[in-house]
């Protein structure tokens, strides 16, 4: 693995008194990019399935000098989307970035075979909570000129023989966020989508259960090297939710080092 | 003979119908159930999504409008694929004397889904959501004779003859779906008839001598959309 000549110095004021919510906070990308929104100045709100794990990593955050809260939130449920866009107006009144990130089901193997439960998770994880994130925020982030980043995958570029219908729902993802982007842009709302690849949890655990996937994947990597949640996916949820990015949207920006350069 | 199987319903699709008949297709055409009947090998099955022909913003959009403009028609995709694997790689153990080429699973989507449109968003979704599906299931089923194509086509041939598109309600206008991406008009002068130009594309990607391009899109709206 190759390692970063410079050190990374992630910090300022590009995000002071903004405020982003990111689905799926708790950890792996999600966090990532709530930590370096933090960083810049945002207030961070944890949208998090179970508030075991989001509440301490708002708490980490908080030690660190950071405004961040924990909300509840199953992104499959209508009604815990737009009640946690809700609470962040109630607790900040504002509402600049929203990051739907989080996502489950699993649909690995043969399409013939996929499991129609893992399918059904995976359309009202990614795709359902993405038109819900979308309708709840809406009106906030029109007031902000605020930005929508969606979650997507190379998965959803190029296919994935591993994991055909999460490319298929990540993909939608993107449809939706070309489209909104324009529908979206006379209220000055920009619509995005990251497709990263990190050391997040997820992959650290089939890593372990697999060493050569990390190798392959490094290899693949003109970079070298799985990126950091925070130092390397960070950066582009800062750039999305700031003013940076004012000019950019209807764009998915891969944040992978390299590895998928199909657009 | 061609054996095609076209799920779909419309007047875009009953255009293809009868462009692949003068071609000389045995065409069947219905829903996703089917394509099981009648049992048997099959050269080509060909899906026409049944998105919105009109256009919704996201944020009027009911849940139920959602799930049936975006959802609906990837689920649908899903289940036209998961039909038709038996079917098409059923030709390679067909056991006919003549070498056959790989069956040929295709999808039809507008234009609109590349680029995105407002108004679209939901096909869009969908759309796209559909051409990772293609390219997923081509690398699947490849080894089983199975190939894929995603065919994008001009929304003003996609939509021809529905009500909507070509009323004088506005739709057709500004508000439309239509060949975005360009400021001038199709290279080709026209944005392609379904039974003229699009039926015989689909009749040259069930030939055997198609065989060897699988899982991606072919863009045929007469020159507009050329990116990548």
């Amino acid at each position: 693995m190759s390692v970063p000549s410079r050190t990374l110095s992630i910090g300022g004021d590009l995000l002071a008194g903004r405020v982003a919510l990111v689905t799926g906070g708790a950890s792996g990308i999600g966090l990532g990019m709530a930590t370096a929104m933090a960083r810049h100045g945002a207030a961070v709100v944890l949208a998090c399935r179970r508030t075991e794990t989001g509440e301490p990593a708002a708490e980490a955050l908080r030690t660190d000098g950071h405004d961040a809260t924990c909300v509840r939130c199953d992104v499959t449920r209508s009604d815990d989307v737009h009640a946690a866009v809700t609470a962040t107006l109630e607790r900040h009144g504002r509402l600049d970035c929203l990051v739907h990130n989080a996502v489950a089901g699993q649909t690995a193997g043969p399409l013939q075979h996929a499991s129609d439960d893992g399918w059904r998770m995976l359309l009202a994880s990614s795709l359902r909570a993405s038109f819900d994130c979308a309708r709840a925020a809406h009106g906030a982030l029109r007031e902000a000129d605020g930005s929508l980043v969606l979650l997507t995958s190379a998965a959803g570029m190029e296919g994935s023989a591993a994991m055909p219908l999460y490319g298929a729902v990540k993909a939608a993802q993107r449809g939706l966020a070309k489209g909104l982007a324009d529908e979206w842009g006379p209220d000055g709302i920009r619509v995005n989508c990251v497709a990263p690849v990190a050391r997040t949890p997820a992959l650290a655990g089939a890593i372990d259960a697999d060493p050569s996937l990390g190798t392959r994947l490094e290899a693949r990597t003109p970079l070298g090297r799985i990126g950091d949640p925070v130092d390397d996916i960070g950066p582009i949820a800062v750039f999305l939710a700031s003013d940076l990015s004012r000019h950019v949207t209807g764009q998915t920006v891969s944040v992978d080092g390299g590895g998928f350069r199909g657009l | 003979m061609t054996v095609t199987r076209l799920v779909g319903s419309g007047p875009f699709v009953d255009a293809l119908t009868a462009g692949l008949r003068a071609l000389g297709h045995d065409v069947a055409v219905g829903d996703v159930g089917s394509l099981a009947d009648p049992p048997g090998p099959v050269d080509l099955v060909v899906h026409v999504p049944a998105v919105p022909d009109g256009p919704c913003d996201l944020v009027g959009m009911t849940p139920d409008a959602w799930a049936a403009a975006a959802e609906a028609p990837l689920d649908e995709a899903l289940a036209v694929a998961r039909a038709a694997h038996p079917l098409l790689a059923g030709r390679r153990t067909g056991g006919g004397a003549v070498p056959q080429g790989p069956g040929r699973l295709a999808w039809i989507v507008p234009t609109t889904t590349l680029g995105g449109a407002a108004g679209f968003v939901a096909t869009g979704a969908a759309c796209e959501g559909i051409r990772a599906l293609a390219k997923g299931a081509a690398k699947q089923w490849g080894a089983d004779g199975v190939v894929t194509t995603v065919v994008a086509v001009a929304p003003e041939a996609f939509f021809s003859g529905n009500d909507g598109f070509s009323g004088s309600d506005g739709f057709s206008g500004n508000d439309g779906p239509r060949s975005e991406g360009s400021l001038s008009g199709p290279a080709l002068g026209r944005t392609g008839d379904p039974e003229a130009d699009l039926a015989p594309l689909l009749d040259l990607l069930a030939d055997p001598r198609a065989a060897f391009t699988t899982g991606g899109t072919l863009v045929a709206d007469g020159g507009t959309w050329m990116a990548p």
